[in-house]
This record gives C-alpha cells, structure tokens and sequence, in this order.
C-alpha cells in the first residue's frame, strides 16, 4: 500500500527526502480538513478552496522530481521496483500498451524532469545573453561604445526585439565611423553578423549604406541589402520570413530540453518528440486519476443500493482509514472485504475501486512470480507478497475470491 | 516561474478540480452495464477531454490553438450526444474535414507536417505562427503536466492514508 511504500521511501532510499515529510504531512492536514466536511460532496468548499488550491501547487512546486514518476510509468513496471522514483508509480501500467516509441521518448526527455528544467528558462536566457554579449564586445572593439551592445541585440533576437532595431542600428553605426558594419547582419542568426564578413566590403558600402541608414532612421522601413543580394521586395519579404522562423526557433530551444542542437531539421525534430512526450504524459496522468473510486466502496459498507450518494461517502471512507492505518493488514482485510462484496454487484466498479487504491487484480501464478522476482532483489520481505514498491500491490486474497 | 505561468497553474488548476469533481461525483455512468475495463477507459478519457479544456480555457482565446482545440473539443461533445456508440465516426464527416486537412499537413516536408499534426489547429497555420503556437502550447503542456502530476499525487496519497 502507497503509505506503507512512502515511509520506506522516505527512509533513505530516496534523495529528495525533506520534501517527502512536508509533503505527506500537508496532505494530511488537507485529509483532516475534509474529514470535518464529510457531509458535502467532495469539494473544497469555498472556505477552503484556496487552501486546497495552495496544497496542490505547493506540492506542485515542490517536487518537480516527482514528475519524473510518469516517465517511469511508460517503462517496464518490474524493472524499476528497488530505485526510489517508483514509489510515486501508480498502478496503470496495466493500461498502457507499451510501445517502443513511447519509452523513447520518456528515456530522452525523464532527465530533464527530474532537474525540474523548465524553472532554469530565464536563467539560461540570461546567461545565454551575458556571453554573447561579452563575445562581441571583444571583437567589436573598433565599434562606438553605444553600437555594440545594439549590434549583439541585432544579432542574435530572442521573441522581444522588436525588427525597428535591425533599421536604427545602421544609423548609430554609420554615425560611429562607419569602420565596423556589423549592424548591417540585420538579426542574421548567432555570429554570422557580417563583422567578420563586411569590414572587409564595407568601404565601398560605407556611403551607400549611411545613405540608407538615413533614410532608415526616418522611419521608413527600406532596407539595405548586403553586397551580393537582391534588393527586390519577394527576397526582402523571404529573408524577413526566414529570420522571423529563426527567430521564432530561438525561443523554443529555451522551452525545449536537449536543444544543443544547432541543425534546425534536428531542432524541429526535437520539439516534435518533446510535444508528444507532453502528450503521452498526460495521457498517462488521466489514466491514473483517482479520487472517484472511493466512492463507491463506502456504499457497499453502509449497505447502500443506490450508487448515487458516491460523492458524500469518500470522505467517510478516508475519514475512517486513519483509524486503521496503523498496520496495513487491517486496512488490506477490509479492502478485500469490500472488493469482494463489489464484485458480486458489478465487476466494473470493483475495478474502479481497486484502482483508486493503486491495487490490481490478477492471477496467481503471475502474482507468485512476481513475489518471487522481488524476493531477490529486496532483502526486506516480509509483507512482500502485499506490497511491492508502491507500483503494483499484490493481494493475497486474490487466491481467495478469483473466479 | 514567472508571474503569467504562475496565473496561468492557478486558473488551470482551478478548471481541471472542477471537472474532476464533476466527473467523479454523480456518475450516472456506472448504473449502466459496461465491461470493467471500459468504464474505467472511458473515465480516463474524459479526464483527460477535461484536461485539455481547462487548459485551453485558462490559457485565453487569444491563442489560435485554445481556439482550435476548444472548437475541436465542442465538436466531439455534439457528435457524442448524437450517436449511439460514442466511438462511431460518422464517415461522412471523417471523409471531408479532417482527412484533407490531415493530408495537406502530412504533404508538407515531414517535419513541419507531423509538427502541425501534433499542435492544435496547426494545419491552418503558416510556419511562423506555427512555432510561436508551438512555444506557447509547449508551456501550456509543461504547467498541465506538472498540476495534474501535483493532483494525482495527491489524491493516491489520501486514498490510501
């Protein structure tokens, strides 16, 4: 059972272990606030609404590592039983078919979840953007002072520069001298800006192009084209597309982990299979939402036909389970009890409760196997046969009620 | 985590408890006679309809793929109501919309076809406006995990306290 599991865990296997406690013990003070509320459906009522709210997202927050735990569902529910991140597993890998590409996937982007990565964007940004920057001012030593921090600006757009500074650069630069043109890369993608290239041509440039930066510091948006490329509106139009593309890449390479990738067929690939690793997680996460089965167990216990009062009784079955929770035999019988009486009634509903305990029905040979396979590999065994890991639970009583 | 993605887990936090509370609460669904695994299938797949809704929704219309995937989510809604077998697709709906549009997207160069496949409404789109989707969705995608990573954790530690 999930507790029995977390508390092993907490004990030393796992690593992020001071959020563990914190964790479970928010938990429990939501648990004791909806047992005083158990005669309302299951809803935060508006009173505590925003705690609850500030639960889930603390946890949230918390323990981004724990995201991690998706990923490991996709993979083999076996392998994982002795590392720590599968005490967070829930039982659905019943469900997923597995599938080569989906465990890919999940294999590629899980490091990338455990390190929490998302958070890191607007550091990376800025580190990005300080070595950049620190790049070209050495090489842009010639340049008016002002010129250089507008240049790098230029040169390497993230999604807030806006395209009017590709224009009044020129004029800062045709002002400072006119030595360097780097200005004149307008936001060519990273250190292709043509300071290596134009200095070189720019004399002959360097009238025309002033010229040009006149007019583009009126505000007329005429561009100047490099040496050797047409002026004409369809190339402008495509050039301008292509930079907005690339661009537009940029800054989805900071969205997207493993975006070292300099080759923009393999960039797209990449964010490609981080979309549908989103995708699959969510698939999987919806599979393993719980909350609804305890509904229906309580109504067997209370003797109730009618399945319509689901909503008023969760709460009195997580009310009482704190009483038995102190050996995880008790709790079992009475889940066995009240799987078995669910299964007279409806074996869809028994399947429904027994999911929402993270519990699973199945065969005894596969269970002895299994049993026997962890045997090997944890050296602590004794309830083994009732629990495993935290991601399948095997029952003994199946021996009992199987069909 | 900035101040809009932090407004945005708030909103969609608050969407998605509220249709799960909805589709746990008074299901008239398991009075019918259904197979174990499908009705535990089909609650799954409202979640995850649920999921994506609250999302679009917390995100703001102001975004063509919200935009999208609540017409497309509004459409399966109608046709479910409509037939008898929520898993049959009318083909003379199939045949028209979806297929052409499917086709053009997988006749574009392979990447940018599976990428317009893959985001919401992505078809219509031209390639710039595809990416910025692309970056905004991705976002939206990552807050979503996260939540209902959050939730799911939550609730099978409660149920089984």
């Amino acid at each position: 059972m999930q507790p029995c599991s977390r508390e092993m865990a907490a004990g030393g296997l796992n690593s992020p272990t001071t959020t563990t406690p914190s964790h479970q013990f928010q938990l429990h003070d939501l648990h004791q606030i909806h047992g005083g509320h158990h005669t309302h459906h299951f809803d935060p009522s508006s009173a505590s609404a925003d705690d609850f709210l500030d639960q889930i997202l603390s946890s949230a927050a918390s323990s981004p590592w724990s995201s991690a735990a998706a990923a490991d569902l996709i993979k083999s529910p076996w392998a994982d039983l002795a590392a720590g991140d599968s005490t967070h597993d829930d039982n659905n890998n019943g469900f997923f078919n597995d599938d080569p590409a989906a465990i890919n996937l999940a294999s590629k982007f899980r490091h990338h979840q455990i390190n929490g990565g998302d958070t890191n964007n607007n550091h990376n940004n800025d580190n990005k953007m300080m070595l950049q920057q620190q790049l070209l001012m050495a090489s842009a030593a010639a340049a008016a002072g002002d010129g250089a921090p507008l240049s790098l600006f230029n040169g390497f757009g993230s999604g807030s520069i806006q395209p009017q500074q590709h224009f009044h650069h020129p004029a800062t630069q045709g002002a400072g001298g006119g030595a360097m043109q780097p200005g004149q890369s307008f936001g060519a993608g990273g250190g292709q800006s043509g300071a290596a290239a134009s200095p070189g041509k720019s004399q002959p440039q360097a009238s025309g192009s002033t010229g040009g930066a006149a007019t583009a510091s009126q505000g007329k948006p005429r561009v100047r084209a490099r040496r050797g490329q047409a002026t004409d509106p369809h190339s402008i139009a495509e050039r301008l597309r292509r930079e907005r593309i690339a661009e537009r890449m940029k800054s989805l390479q900071e969205l997207v982990p493993n975006a070292n990738k300099t080759d923009k067929a393999s960039m797209l690939d990449e964010i490609i299979d981080y979309v549908k690793f989103l995708q699959l997680q969510v698939k999987v996460l919806s599979m393993s939402r719980l909350g609804g089965a305890g509904a229906i167990a309580p109504l067997v216990t209370n003797d109730m036909s009618s399945e319509g009062g689901g909503g008023d009784c969760i709460q009195a079955n997580g009310g009482s389970n704190p009483a038995n929770g102190g050996g995880s035999e008790s709790s079992m019988t009475m889940t066995e009890q009240q799987v078995a009486k669910l299964m007279e009634e409806d074996m869809g509903s028994a399947m429904q409760y027994l999911q929402g305990k993270g519990l699973c029905l199945m065969p005894i040979s596969l269970a002895t196997a299994i049993s026997t396979a962890t045997c090997r590999n944890q050296p602590s065994s004794p309830n083994l046969s009732v629990l495993t890991g935290g991601d399948v639970a095997v029952k003994d009583s199946t021996s009992a009620t199987k069909p | 985590m900035s101040a809009t993605t932090e407004q945005l887990e708030r909103n969609f936090t608050h969407r998605f408890l509220t249709s799960l509370r909805r589709i746990n609460s008074p299901d008239s669904k398991t009075t019918t006679t259904h197979a174990a695994g499908l009705v535990i299938r089909r609650r799954s797949l409202r979640i995850k309809r649920a999921a994506y809704s609250s999302m679009a929704r917390a995100a703001g219309s102001h975004r063509a793929w919200t935009r999208a995937l609540l017409s497309r989510a509004r459409s399966q809604r109608r046709r479910q109501q409509h037939d008898v077998h929520p898993n049959y697709i009318p083909p003379a709906q199939r045949r028209k919309s979806s297929v052409k549009r499917a086709a053009a997207a997988g006749r574009e160069m392979g990447r940018a076809g599976k990428l317009r496949g893959l985001v919401p409404g992505g078809s219509r789109m031209e390639m710039g406006q595809l990416l910025e989707e692309t970056a905004h969705y991705v976002q939206c995608l990552a807050v979503q995990v996260r939540v209902m990573q959050a939730v799911a954790d939550h609730f099978s530690s409660s149920s089984s306290m």
